[in-house]
């Protein structure tokens, strides 16, 4: 009984399966008139799928809301994730700079702290006032932060307790930078109204949001690259940069030293062969000792002790004149 | 009252396939194969091909559901015994 019955079963299955896989071929071959059928037959389920994707009323919208707020709060976590990483990373390489400072020597100059006093409007544009002057050691050509490393101008005329600052914006204003992305180095010029531009060959692939450096200030940013106008049949293509903070929200500032703007190439290039001229003379040697270490030199060789580099050291160490 | 909740539910397991709340269709079909059984899904999944245009290419919900229908009719009576 029970094995008829189970038989019947796997009967009524195979039979089942059979008639499946029959329409499904007959699916394949007319998928058209299936297509269409499924169309009629699952119009309820569509109207309910299309009642909750689209309609106004509260349940839909509150599932939507629910779904579109859960992708969000999946793309905010992403980020934020992202913006860790990138945070730690720049903490990193602050960290890494201070030392290769110190290992390089700089001495973290100290800078004056100056509130803005006057600024574009009561004065010509891309000039600030700042209150702070000769009594509190400003000096005429000094570079002007804003934050920790971003340029913005040098000291132009001082007093003894007010100064004002020309912005690198100011027409006529010219200037060596140095634009990350591409990686060349370009002549920027104020064009006056806090902008400046860089003027590049066609073909370097300039692009908005590239770092523009003043490598003769240390330590020198400028800003961004805000807009590129390049037109093919130009020669050249222009980048051109505004101050991320906008000059009405600049309400305080930092002053630097003068010896925070670098001497130029040339100067440095004297500077070193100075040097190097001074460590080839060296004091208090006589000519007798020198022939002494000669002589000394020569006899050795014909003893066979001493090859020809430690004769070399011996004429040039003073330590071991001695010897 | 069987009948109606078998249609509900039915109508529930198609629903959720076209809002692509895969969770929810797999745990109906679930339900529905352990309390009315499997054949019917197929049916169910012939219908979900054809809507979404399956045939033109591979109709896989039709596919899978045989498949579930043949495992299905295979488990359940020694699920059945074990309990």
């Amino acid at each position: 009984m029970l094995y008829s019955k189970r038989l019947t079963k796997k009967r009524r299955t195979l039979r089942v399966v059979i008639i499946s896989l029959v329409v499904l071929a007959a699916g394949t071959f007319m998928p058209f008139v299936f297509s269409y059928l499924g169309a009629i037959a699952m119009a309820p389920v569509h109207a309910v799928h299309t009642w909750l994707s689209e309609s106004s009323s509260l349940v839909p919208t509150f599932f939507r809301d629910r779904q579109s707020l859960l992708s969000d709060m999946e793309e905010l976590e992403h980020q934020l994730a992202i913006e860790t990483r990138t945070s730690a990373t720049n903490r990193h390489l602050i960290e890494e700079n201070e030392r290769l400072r110190a290992l390089l020597g700089s001495d973290g100059t100290a800078r004056i702290e100056a509130a803005v006093i006057g600024r574009p409007g009561t004065l010509p544009y891309d000039y600030l006032q700042i209150d702070r002057g000769t009594n509190h050691g400003i000096e005429v050509g000094a570079p002007v932060f804003i934050g920790r490393d971003v340029v913005i101008g040098l000291v132009a005329f001082t007093v003894a307790e007010y100064s004002f600052v020309q912005l690198v914006t100011t027409p006529d204003f010219e200037a060596t930078t140095f634009i990350s992305g591409p990686n060349i180095v370009a002549t920027m010029e104020g064009v006056g109204g806090g902008v400046a531009r860089v003027r590049v060959p066609q073909g370097i692939p300039l692009s908005v949001g590239n770092l523009v450096y003043l490598p003769s200030v240390e330590p020198g940013i400028f800003g961004r690259v805000s807009y590129v106008e390049n037109e093919p049949t130009q020669p050249e293509q222009y980048g051109y940069l505004t101050f991320d903070t906008a000059l009405s929200g600049i309400h305080k500032l930092t002053v630097g030293k003068l010896s925070q703007i670098s001497r130029s190439a040339e100067e440095i290039d004297e500077y070193i062969k100075d040097e190097l001229k001074k460590t080839l003379l060296i004091t208090g040697v006589t000519g007798d000792l020198t022939a002494t270490t000669t002589n000394s030199t020569a006899s050795t060789t014909t003893n066979n002790n001493l090859n020809a580099s430690s004769s070399r050291n011996l004429l040039l160490t003073p330590e071991s004149w001695s010897l | 009252m069987v009948f109606v909740k078998s249609v509900l539910l039915y109508f529930f397991i198609l629903l959720s396939f076209v809002q692509q709340f895969w969770w929810l269709g797999v745990i109906g079909l679930c339900i529905f194969s352990w309390f009315y059984g499997a054949g019917w899904l197929i049916f169910g999944a012939f219908l979900l091909d054809a809507y979404f245009g399956n045939f033109y290419a591979v109709p896989f919900y039709s596919i899978i559901t045989i498949v579930w229908f043949l495992l299905f009719a295979y488990l359940r009576p020694r699920l059945m015994e074990d309990r």
